[in-house]
């Protein structure tokens, strides 16, 4: 009971309602627009007084592009066909990874002799960043659509199963007491404790591998390819369309920012029991 | 001990969060080196009563006076210690204690020497260069209540600061609060849902009814120091409060 | 990588499968290229990758540097630029996590920029700055400042409320606050920051090398696909994932000395 009542305080000490005209004008919401207005204006005079001559779009011919792009047809395919086809390259490559890697994970955690096993190789390849695969994976696979997956694939494998692995063994094993001291056996461990309390940590680990594989596409786009976002980027950087980067950099933010709140919502309904710890 | 002097005026203090009322006009006084016990039901905003009385919550309305000025936590010296153990894992006993006086601006010579003034009472003095984490509950609970009175305060505010020890520790740390009370003659508003801690340490009991609080009764304690548990007197000033607040 | 946990008589062959298991993997990987399984444009094997090592060290052809110069462009780049975001990052984010107007402020442009995998920055350094050190210290520093950033204000929004109440019935300053209790309270989080700052941006130096760039590991790595030399491509992977590796134990020794260093 204090420890809210704490929380009140130091609450109402830092966000107290105002009436003065400081307050007022030090309001979060106030600020975010002054911060969100002050940007763009800072990025069109930036553009506008050419400070890195003609390499910098003003905001609204980016959005003129992109809406450009989304009615006609650019190298086969309209805007939302390119978003697509990223979109899809991530779904496949980010869906088959976790599909392997976190059940991998759970069972190297449970079972040590599978651990033994593939621990070490794990190891050998962790701390290889995943754009590092780019080139053997074209030399592999060819430009063809497969090379991109399999890229994305590398570099979600990772966070995926390391996050399985950790979630189980950072349990408490108080908790396993609980099971033990009940007449549970070894597979009610497993499926009341070590799977539920893993949750979060498997979600975290979808999290990361999910901005990895937003990374992953975009190096394999921009290596090679004839759409996609990054596909789009590349153009731009070819032809000299700062227009064009800025909008494929606007597009696959909001993918990747759509996707995360995506697992959000996920863990939110998989893992009601967390508590959200106010993050960024 | 006490003196006539009133140090701590508290005229109808109120809180109340949107529609419901958690204070309703309190209204007392503490005379200067006194020490005053505060029991009530459980659940009936002690706890808000001190962080309204220590502003760390403005008030709705009423007014907290000392020396008949309002209180004002960068002017007074205010002192609180809290039910939860409030050290900062990064300094060592030593420095903690010395945090409050530290803020205060009390000048360096004058610091140490209060400091290991106090550690002397308390017997922390062989443990001043450890890190808190490294000594036991009930020695972090002392290094709060020193530091509490290292910086000599106007008004000094006990949050159940024993209520998480067991009773043997209990025990010797009132003893030795009574001790610190007495010598350094701060005054003192202990909040306690122990009756019979309450019994023990005060001179004057202030019961606070159910929500929206009150002060209900105010009962003074004259017994003699060092006080006796099963003294008949004793006995019947604790059946005395535990009646008040049974039948709210 | 500081998990691990105390053994106790475990079995022998648990102690030599971890053993076992590499070798076979390293002897199948030999075999499957030398046997003509998989074929020799595709794979090196790992005999071949090591003796490339030291061919390399001494060998600028063919890709126009010897290993020690592009070992050495890529760590100026990596350090810089995860200074720069350490240096930018941290204080940020501290002040982020304490004072509302630069929440206010900082905040929306940070969630802005966040979501932009920093490898898309690429072309616009390009234009900017040319393929030089600037460019990809820049993409460096825009992937390690986001780890910094979060963990530094997470951090001192962990501090403990009572020790903030504590110290404000003192009647402490704001600022005292912030020095005294939320800085110091948010450090185990911040060294947190190091090694995950560091992963960052490592990553994103390849990224930068792979598009931009006339020496450096992951230039290496490039020039090997377009040469067609998989031995090439596998060293410069090797070196990579060997020096992030180096890099992050030693922010690791690092992280432990200066954590051990506040709490005892």
């Amino acid at each position: 009971m204090s420890s809210s009542i704490a929380n009140e305080t130091v609450g109402s000490a830092s966000v107290r309602e105002g009436r003065t005209l400081w307050e007022m004008l030090t309001n979060t919401y106030v600020l975010y627009f002054v911060s969100l207005a002050g940007f763009f204006l800072l990025w069109d005079r930036v553009a506008y007084l050419h400070v890195f001559g003609d390499s910098l779009a003003r905001p609204h011919v980016v959005a003129q592009k992109l809406y450009m792009l989304s009615q006609v047809k650019f190298a086969g395919t309209n805007l939302a066909g390119h978003i697509w086809v990223s979109t899809q390259r991530v779904l496949i490559g980010f869906g088959l990874a976790s599909v392997i890697a976190v059940p991998l994970g759970l069972f190297m955690s449970l079972n040590q002799y599978a651990n033994a096993i593939v621990k070490p190789i794990f190891d050998l390849f962790k701390p290889m960043p995943p754009i590092a695969w780019v080139s053997i994976s074209i030399l592999w696979f060819g430009i063809g659509e497969f090379s991109k997956v399999f890229i994305i694939a590398i570099g979600t494998f990772v966070p995926c199963l390391l996050n399985a692995y950790n979630g189980i063994r950072l349990i408490e094993p108080e908790l396993y007491d609980v099971v033990r001291v009940l007449g549970g056996s070894r597979k009610d461990e497993i499926i009341q404790v070590s799977f539920p309390a893993s949750f979060p940590a498997i979600f975290a680990g979808l999290q990361i591998s999910l901005s990895v594989a937003w990374t992953c596409l975009l190096a394999a786009e921009l290596m090679n390819a004839r759409d996609g976002m990054g596909f789009l980027i590349k153009r731009g950087m070819d032809t000299h369309d700062p227009a064009l980067v800025l909008g494929g950099m606007v597009l696959i933010a909001a993918m990747a920012w759509l996707s995360s709140l995506l697992i959000s919502l996920l863990e939110r309904k998989a893992c009601p029991w967390k508590r959200s710890i106010e993050n960024l | 001990m006490s003196s006539e002097h009133v140090k701590i005026r508290v005229t109808n203090l109120t809180k109340r969060f949107g529609d419901l009322t958690v204070l309703d006009s309190i209204a007392f006084e503490v005379k200067a080196g006194e020490l005053v016990a505060i029991v009530g039901p459980t659940g009936c905003g002690k706890t808000t009563f001190l962080n309204t009385l220590s502003k760390l919550m403005p008030a709705t309305e009423g007014s907290i006076l000392i020396d008949g000025e309002e209180a004002n936590p960068r002017r007074h010296n205010i002192s609180y210690v809290f039910q939860e153990p409030t050290c900062l894992p990064w300094r060592t006993v030593r420095e903690n204690v010395a945090y409050g006086m530290e803020i205060k601006g009390v000048p360096h010579a004058e610091r140490m020497e209060r400091t290991d003034r106090i550690m002397e009472i308390v017997g922390l003095s062989s443990c001043a260069h450890l890190y808190p984490n490294q000594v036991s509950a009930s020695m972090v609970q002392r290094i709060a209540v020193s530091r509490a009175f290292a910086v000599e305060p106007d008004l000094l505010l006990m949050d159940e600061p024993y209520g998480q020890l067991d009773v043997k520790l209990r025990y010797y740390l009132e003893d030795e609060l009574v001790t610190l009370w007495q010598k350094l003659q701060s005054t003192v508003l202990f909040v306690t849902h122990n009756i019979e801690e309450a019994v023990y340490v005060a001179e004057r009991i202030l019961v606070l009814s159910n929500k929206p609080t009150k002060v209900k009764a105010e009962i003074p304690v004259d017994l003699p120091r060092p006080r006796d548990f099963l003294e008949p007197r004793f006995m019947e000033i604790r059946q005395q409060v535990t009646e008040l607040i049974r039948w709210w | 990588m500081g998990y691990e946990e105390v053994r106790v008589d475990r079995p022998l062959l648990l102690r030599l499968l971890p053993f076992i298991s590499v070798g076979t993997f390293l002897l199948l990987w030999e075999w499957s290229v030398r046997s003509g399984m998989v074929p020799e444009v595709l794979l090196a094997p790992p005999s071949q990758v090591f003796s490339l090592f030291f061919e390399k060290l001494s060998e600028p052809n063919p890709d126009g540097a010897v290993l020690a110069v592009h070992a050495w462009t890529s760590l100026q780049e990596a350090f810089l630029g995860y200074g720069l975001s350490l240096l930018v990052g941290i204080p940020l984010g501290l002040a982020m996590g304490w004072f509302r107007i630069v929440e206010g402020i900082a905040r929306p442009i940070f969630e802005l920029i966040r979501p932009i995998p920093p490898i898309a920055w690429i072309p616009l350094t390009v234009f900017w700055f040319g393929i030089g050190l600037t460019g990809k210290v820049f993409i460096i520093w825009i992937a390690g400042i986001v780890p910094c950033v979060i963990n530094a204000y997470v951090g001192v929004r962990m501090t403990q409320p009572t020790l903030i109440q504590m110290a404000r019935t003192y009647g402490a300053t704001d600022w005292q606050i912030f020095c005294q209790l939320c800085v110091p309270s948010a450090l185990p989080m911040i060294f947190g920051a190091l090694q995950i700052a560091l992963a960052y941006c490592w990553t994103n130096l390849v990224g930068a090398e792979l598009l931009a760039a006339d020496t450096g590991l992951g230039y290496l790595i490039t020039m090997g696909g377009r040469l067609g030399r998989p031995d090439i491509v596998v060293l410069g992977m090797v070196c990579v994932g060997l020096s992030g590796a180096i890099l992050g134990f030693i922010i690791d020794i690092i992280e432990k000395r200066l954590l051990a260093g506040i709490r005892r």
